[in-house]
């Protein structure tokens, strides 16, 4: 009983000097809480941005980060904290002990009675931190909030290839499907492209390799062409050879065998072979063997002939600007659809209607119209079709050369030159004011 | 360090109740100034010499006399003429026949007494006033090269009138410092001088029981006062509160010159004896701030602009006062002082 004031009055500073710890403590976490709040709302937009990491684990690193803070700011303010023996002078002081705490403590004097309940001589402030707890909510409500595009540069950046190139491997690409070319050649032209395509893409639309492209278009254009056109003057002579047969006379059987020599020579050793099949029988023939040829070798041969040449034009149909070389045997109305049906009911064989509209020739190309673009403006490459537009020419009516004497025809618009299209706008105006 | 033996609570309430005795019998002889007889009280137990000013005729003469017959000390006046010189007080070699001859034998001054009232000290010149704060700080005069020791206990109770300057030797700071306590003899209300004259009259001296019966027991009183406990917090109260009186200080504003560590002893003696008179067994903060305002006034000097500003010494110890805490420890922030 005897120590119960003294429990009681070094209880009180020790809760009065817990209390002003867990302040200094609060002051120490609110200004973590503050760096984190910025540093949380920065990686959140940031995370946001660039999807590098999930977002939750922002949110858990900075649950991790507060209450790192709490404890480093624990540490940090220690120094600061207040022994029992100093909140107890704090307290004497407030409650105006006349200091007998301190002298009880020192061993002089009773320890005063006990208080039913002790007035502490701090109060809360919590407005600063409140205020700090708010901020950093709304910091990082708003970086969770803001409405943010994800940034573009996630997006993997697609070049198109040059159009040479694709067009080249369109070509490819459709020859492979028919057959109608060896697969070696192919490849050989594909080789060609992988070596073409194997620079950066950004410098495929550089001047050389676009004038490279270029070339190898034209490289496989003219393959395709002299396959074609060996395959059509091969296919004649082996038709006609077949189809003559001993009534040609021997000039003119001379002349034919020669061209389907040259024309399977051609074959042979061109760029672009014919397929595996041609290619082997032609080899198997020999060259000097073909004037010899039965009946039936030849009708054979004009028949794989014609079936490449078929074949060709067919995977190439699309790609008019190749004008190959028509066979014998593949001239318009061999295949159907070509040529015009019989009429009447049940005609068919005639091409089909572009589409079902009463005035289908009309394909509107008077009105200009614009193809709304996918691409972003700002990263345009070369190559990139922004927009087509459909209008007209703009065509100089006056009439040129030499004119006959007598009155003036028309006012003339020699210095229209000058007048439109050399002069500054201003230049213009100052013109026009002066001879007005 | 001198290890002080704390007093214990019989020796305490004995010398408390001899001091309330004392208050008592002072109250009777000094009607109305309460306040000032606890400073005196309070400035005798601290062993220090007292200045009282304030206008004539207000009992501080009177107040003497009554603490000399009170605690059976010897008392004696001086009135300070600006012809007095420091023999005067001191005392002089007398040239007698003695046994041995023709020699020079010291004769005591008025200043070999237990209680020495020093009237109107500022009109004596300044060679005079050295010699008598010389006998202050040492307790002992010396003449001819020889000293002589002041009985003990030894006070200056030092007069000085505020009004009526021409003529006068204003006491300078280092002097100053000597004295404990500067008080203000304040003049008395109408209920007092009402009591006065119902209970005095011109030419008869009022009676005084004698309270404390020697000077030996009287010494025991101000061993008693020395052995108050003084907690290490009141110390650094002190500290703080006399190192912010100092210019340069948050709350020293218009300060030319601040507080000596002699103040900080004065206030130190002057907190022991007041919570002795409050029969406590430590001194506390509020002694400190009890006799602050007396031991501080005549220790801060202002400058020019500070009285021009009406500044007085009293201010910036309230000023100080209020603004020192008793505890120096800063708040977080989330926390705010409350006054109980």
């Amino acid at each position: 009983m005897a120590e119960k004031p003294e429990r009681f009055w070094r209880s009180a500073s020790q809760a009065l000097a817990r209390r002003i710890n867990i302040g200094w403590w609060l002051e120490g976490w609110t200004s973590w809480l503050m760096v984190g709040a910025i540093l949380g709302a920065i990686a959140v937009l940031l995370v946001r941005w660039t999807s590098l990491v999930s977002l939750s684990v922002v949110w858990l690193s900075l649950g991790v980060f507060a209450l790192a803070g709490a404890l480093i700011a624990w540490f940090a303010v220690r120094r600061r904290f207040e022994s029992s023996a100093t909140a107890q002078v704090r307290l004497e002081d407030a409650l105006g002990m006349k200091t007998r705490l301190t002298a009880a403590a020192a061993g002089i004097g009773p320890w005063p009675q006990p208080i039913e309940s002790i007035a502490w001589p701090v109060k809360w402030r919590l407005e600063k931190p409140l205020g700090v707890l708010a901020f950093a909510v709304l910091m990082l409500s708003l970086a969770s909030w803001i409405p943010i595009s994800q940034r573009e540069i996630a997006k993997p950046r697609i070049i198109e290839k040059p159009s040479a190139v694709k067009d080249v491997e369109k070509w490819l690409e459709a020859v492979r499907k028919e057959n109608a070319a060896d697969e070696k050649s192919l490849e050989e032209t594909e080789k060609k492209i992988a070596e073409l395509l194997k620079r950066p893409s950004e410098n495929w639309y550089e001047h050389g390799s676009l004038e490279a492209a270029g070339n190898l278009k034209d490289q496989t254009a003219d393959q395709f062409r002299e396959m074609s056109q060996n395959l059509a003057e091969a296919e004649r002579a082996a038709s006609a050879l077949q189809s003559a047969g001993d009534a040609l006379p021997q000039a003119a059987k001379d002349a034919l065998s020669k061209t389907l020599q040259s024309a399977a020579q051609g074959l042979q050793s061109g760029g672009m072979k014919p397929n595996e099949q041609l290619l082997q029988q032609l080899a198997q023939m020999g060259a000097k063997d073909l004037q010899n040829l039965s009946k039936e070798q030849m009708k054979s041969l004009a028949e794989q002939l014609k079936q490449n040449s078929q074949k060709l034009a067919e995977a190439l149909k699309n790609s008019p600007e190749l004008k190959l070389a028509e066979c014998a045997g593949c001239k318009l109305g061999d295949k159907e659809g070509d040529k015009p049906g019989p009429g009447g009911k049940g005609g068919g064989n005639k091409s089909a209607p572009l589409s079902m509209k009463q005035d289908e020739t009309n394909l509107d190309t008077k009105k200009s119209e614009a193809v709304a673009s996918q691409l972003d403006l700002q990263r345009l490459a070369p190559g990139d079709v922004m927009q087509v537009t459909d209008g007209k020419h703009e065509v100089n009516k006056n009439e040129d050369g030499m004119k006959q004497g007598g009155p003036i025809q028309n006012t003339g618009d020699g210095g229209a030159a000058v007048w439109q299209n050399s002069l500054m706008p201003a230049e213009r105006e100052a013109l026009k004011r002066y001879f007005k | 360090m001198n290890s002080i033996q704390p007093l214990t609570e019989p020796e305490l309430n004995a010398a408390a109740d001899a001091i309330a005795k004392l208050r008592v019998e002072l109250q009777n002889v000094l009607f109305g100034q309460d306040e000032l007889l606890d400073h005196v009280i309070t400035g005798l137990l601290a062993r220090g010499h007292l200045l009282l000013e304030g206008l004539p005729g207000l009992g501080k003469t009177e107040l003497v006399k009554g603490l000399a017959k009170a605690l059976g000390l010897q008392a004696k006046r001086l009135q300070f003429t600006p012809d007095l010189l420091p023999g005067d007080i001191t005392g002089n070699p007398m040239l007698q026949e003695t046994a041995e001859g023709r020699r020079f034998v010291f004769q005591p001054g008025p200043i070999f007494a237990n209680l020495v009232l020093a009237d109107e000290i500022n009109r004596v010149s300044p060679k005079t006033q050295s010699a008598l704060l010389e006998a202050m700080q040492e307790r002992r005069v010396t003449v001819m090269g020889e000293s002589h020791v002041l009985p003990a206990p030894f006070f200056v109770l030092a007069t000085q009138n505020p009004i009526e300057l021409e003529g006068t030797y204003p006491l300078p700071e280092a002097q100053l410092d000597r004295f404990l306590f500067k008080l203000d003899v304040k003049a008395n209300d109408a209920e007092t001088l009402e009591k006065i004259v119902m209970h005095r009259e011109i030419g008869v001296e009022p009676e005084v029981k004698l309270v404390i019966p020697s000077a030996a027991a009287f010494n025991e009183l101000l061993e008693a006062s020395r052995r108050i406990f003084m907690p290490q917090p009141v110390a650094n109260f002190i500290a703080r509160l006399v190192k912010a009186t100092h210019p340069g200080e948050p709350h020293a504003g218009g300060v030319k010159y601040g507080a000596s560590p002699r103040a900080a002893l004065a206030l130190a003696a002057a907190s022991k004896a007041r919570a002795l008179m409050e029969r406590r067994l430590n001194a506390s903060y509020e002694d400190v701030r009890a006799v602050a305002t007396s031991v501080l006034r005549h220790r801060i000097l202002l400058d020019y602009g500070a009285k021009l500003a009406g500044l007085t010494p009293d201010l910036i110890v309230a000023k100080l006062l209020e603004n020192v805490p008793a505890q120096d420890k800063p708040l977080p922030s989330s926390l705010k002082a409350a006054k109980v």
